[in-house]
């Protein structure tokens, strides 16, 4: 059943592709068009909006022995997790795609009960925050879509990532043998993904959109990300609040 | 001539209707009596026995200041109106109050139709005031309010009673409406002006709110309720027993002996309150002899002795149990139309009426009253209580407050005991887990870790250099 939606999306995609390429070939043979790409906007930056499942690696800490602290207490649902990235496309490359650096930013909470000692629930929550951050290198290579107007624009990100995080209670930050909860995790960030440019399917509303807000293309796009906030061997004992994961989100190019 | 003669006849009538007439309009006018306060929005000043003038009220200006509360009616405050009278010539200045009737109406007081005003003690008979005079008129807030539960006007008026405090049919404010006007042979006085004041008064606290129910943590009790929807709350108020920081040692044991555990069953209203019995007084409710407290007893856990004496069979409690005999002794004081205690059986349950009233409970039972008057506003639906001792029972009440700063009557209490738990940083921890705070950075660690430290450091440093040879 899976295979077969997987199949109908990648035949949609395809479909979507070869009828956008083909309306980009009637768009060059348009008398207009010269015009209308007058009108276009520069382009260097990049906004995108990014949703993920979270569920952080903190169980993977070798000094846990084996424990799974996260688990007992979460439970083994992932989380959804909020992000935004900003991106500077500060180098052009011809017939290739942009280069550049990028920043972002997300937040994610779970929450559940704690527990009395005899294991029985009590009225208490426990809580962990987490709001990881990173900075990195992004390559765009749109050369696909403004080229040879195939709207798929593949992307790779690779940098470091920091992660804030806070470990509280009902009373507020949690405190255990004079060690409170809170501080940083640091770590490496890599992505890989793929954005499908939603210009094509309303090119009306794409030229409105960049006349009136400079928004010159507007991405759906999914990724594979790993975030391995494991102290990047410069950080004793971080809490392992990275995850992999994939991500899906809108983005726009402006 | 004849003309003339007409017109001047004419000029004369004219002249002489004029003088006739004119006196007439203007006449009655020139002598009306009239009762008129200094200035506008004009307020009158509260009067303490005890205390005196507090000024126009005491409250904040979220509590109504220039209302009638119940503790206002308690402490038989009276109002000094300070009015000025003219145009007096032998005519009575009588004070009347009404909930509903306009009492210039002569009909309103009972003179050939249904009284529904009543007359207040204050004002003077055969005033002579010609020119503008101030007048002082001192009212009882008791006798207002009082007023509004005769169902036939009586002949004389009686001062009431801090019984008047407890009149008002439901918890919904009401508005009075005083009258100062001038009276001649037992009628209002046609053409003359009052003074009239409109006098808002809630003398009812809300109903408490519904689900009460607790949740304990460590050192805290979280309390869950349905917030009320009528319109009369304005918050909460949490009442705890024991007193946070007076707990003594009841029911304590954080020192390794068996750990006593509460049997506190969360939908028995009576659950440690309803220590009494048929005919006991309320003094003697947590006596040595006072056999019952349903729902209210202990187990032990992880020992043989009993914590303390007394039994512990299911609808007893031994003595020196935490049940507060003020805090009790508040619920079943607040008897009459309030609460009803019901003797049918040991450890009875106290019930609660469907409309408002007035908690007894003293003032000191309650948890952060960080506004004034409410520890939790309108719209909150839960209050967690900080600060308290593991391994003792607390029994917490929580009762809507109105915004005249009435507290209205208890919910069913509630009961809990606080006691360690592991949250998640504790397990981590207790896990062997090691992190914790934002500068953990270092050297030294596994060799892979370190060289991959020193790699970055030495190329941090090796870029700096080179900006700085740039730029030199």
């Amino acid at each position: 059943m899976s295979r077969a939606r997987a199949l109908a999306s990648l035949a949609f995609a395809l479909g979507g592709a070869l009828a956008a390429r083909e309306a980009g070939a009637q768009e060059r043979q348009d008398p207009l068009e010269g015009r209308h790409r007058s009108y276009e906007s520069p382009q260097h930056f990049a906004f995108e909006l990014r949703f993920l499942p979270y569920s952080p690696d903190i169980d993977t800490d070798p000094a846990l022995h084996g424990a799974t602290p996260y688990h007992t207490v979460f439970g083994s649902s992932a989380r959804l997790m909020i992000g935004a990235e900003f991106d500077w496309q500060a180098l052009r490359i011809p017939h290739l795609g942009t280069l550049g650096p990028g920043v972002a930013i997300g937040y994610t909470k779970m929450n559940a009960q704690a527990t009395f000692l005899n294991g029985q629930q009590s009225g208490e929550t426990t809580s962990l925050e987490i709001i990881p951050a990173y900075a990195v290198a992004v390559f765009r290579a749109d050369v696909f879509w403004r080229d040879a107007r195939v709207p798929l624009v593949p992307y790779a990100k690779a940098g470091v990532g920091y992660a804030i995080w806070r470990a509280s209670n009902t009373l507020g930050t949690s405190h255990f043998n004079g060690s409170t909860g809170v501080g940083g995790s640091l770590g490496t960030q890599l992505a890989l993904g793929v954005s499908l440019n939603l210009n094509p399917f309303d090119e009306y509303a794409a030229r409105g959109f960049d006349e009136a807000m400079g928004v010159n293309n507007t991405y759906l796009f999914g990724e594979l990300m790993r975030s391995d906030l494991s102290g990047l061997g410069v950080q004793s004992s971080p809490l392992r609040v990275g995850e992999s994961s994939w991500v899906l989100g809108l983005a726009f190019e402006f | 001539m004849l003309n003339a003669w007409a017109m001047r006849r004419r000029a004369s009538l004219f002249l002489a209707t004029g003088c006739v007439i004119l006196p007439v309009l203007v006449a009655p006018d020139a002598r009306a009596q009239s009762i008129t306060a200094p200035v506008m929005n004009y307020y009158p000043d509260r009067i303490v026995p005890g205390t005196g003038d507090i000024g126009i009220g005491p409250r904040a200006q979220n509590l109504n200041p220039t209302g009638i509360s119940y503790d206002d009616c308690a402490q038989n405050q009276s109002l000094q109106f300070n009015l000025l009278m003219s145009s007096f010539v032998g005519q009575d200045i009588q004070v009347w109050a009404s909930k509903t009737g306009d009492c210039t109406n002569d009909s309103n007081r009972g003179n050939g139709g249904i009284a529904n005003c009543w007359r207040l003690n204050a004002g003077s008979a055969s005033v002579n005031a010609p020119t503008s005079m101030p007048v002082q008129f001192t009212l009882r807030v008791q006798d207002i309010i009082g007023g509004q539960a005769y169902t036939t006007l009586p002949t004389t008026f009686p001062s009431q009673t801090s019984a008047a405090c407890n009149t008002q049919p439901s918890y919904s404010a009401v508005s009075f409406t005083i009258y100062f006007m001038a009276i001649s042979n037992s009628l209002f006085v046609s053409g003359s002006t009052p003074y009239e004041y409109q006098l808002a008064v809630d003398t009812m606290g809300p109903p408490p709110p519904t689900g009460v129910s607790p949740a304990v943590g460590d050192t805290l009790f979280t309390v869950n309720w349905n917030p009320n929807t009528d319109l009369d709350s304005a918050g909460y108020a949490l009442f705890l027993s024991p007193i946070r920081g007076q707990e003594g040692t009841s029911g304590t044991d954080a020192s390794g002996s068996p750990e006593p555990t509460l049997i506190c069953p969360g939908a028995d209203a009576s659950a440690g309150m309803a220590a009494m019995d048929a005919g006991d007084a309320d003094a003697s409710i947590d006596g040595a002899s006072s056999p019952v407290d349903a729902g209210c007893y202990y187990s032990y856990t992880g020992g043989s002795a009993p914590v303390t004496s007394g039994g512990s069979a299911a609808g007893t409690c031994p003595s020196g149990t935490p049940n507060d005999p003020v805090l009790e002794s508040a619920f079943v004081s607040d008897a009459g139309a309030q609460q009803v205690e019901d003797d049918s059986g040991e450890g009875g349950l106290i019930t609660q009426p469907p409309g408002g009233g007035i908690s007894t409970i003293p003032p000191s039972y309650a948890v952060d009253f960080s506004n004034g008057f409410t520890a939790a506003g309108v719209t909150a639906n839960s209050y967690t209580i900080t600060r308290l001792r593991n391994y003792t029972t607390y029994h917490v009440v929580v009762a809507a407050v109105d915004g005249f700063g009435n507290v209205g009557p208890p919910s069913p209490e509630i009961c809990g005991l606080p006691q360690p738990v592991n949250d998640f940083w504790k397990d981590y921890r207790q896990d062997g887990g090691g992190a914790g705070g934002f500068c953990a950075l270092e050297a030294v660690g596994a060799p892979g870790q370190s060289m991959a430290g020193i790699a970055l450091a030495l190329s941090t440093a090796a870029i700096v250099r080179r900006r700085r040879r740039r730029a030199s």
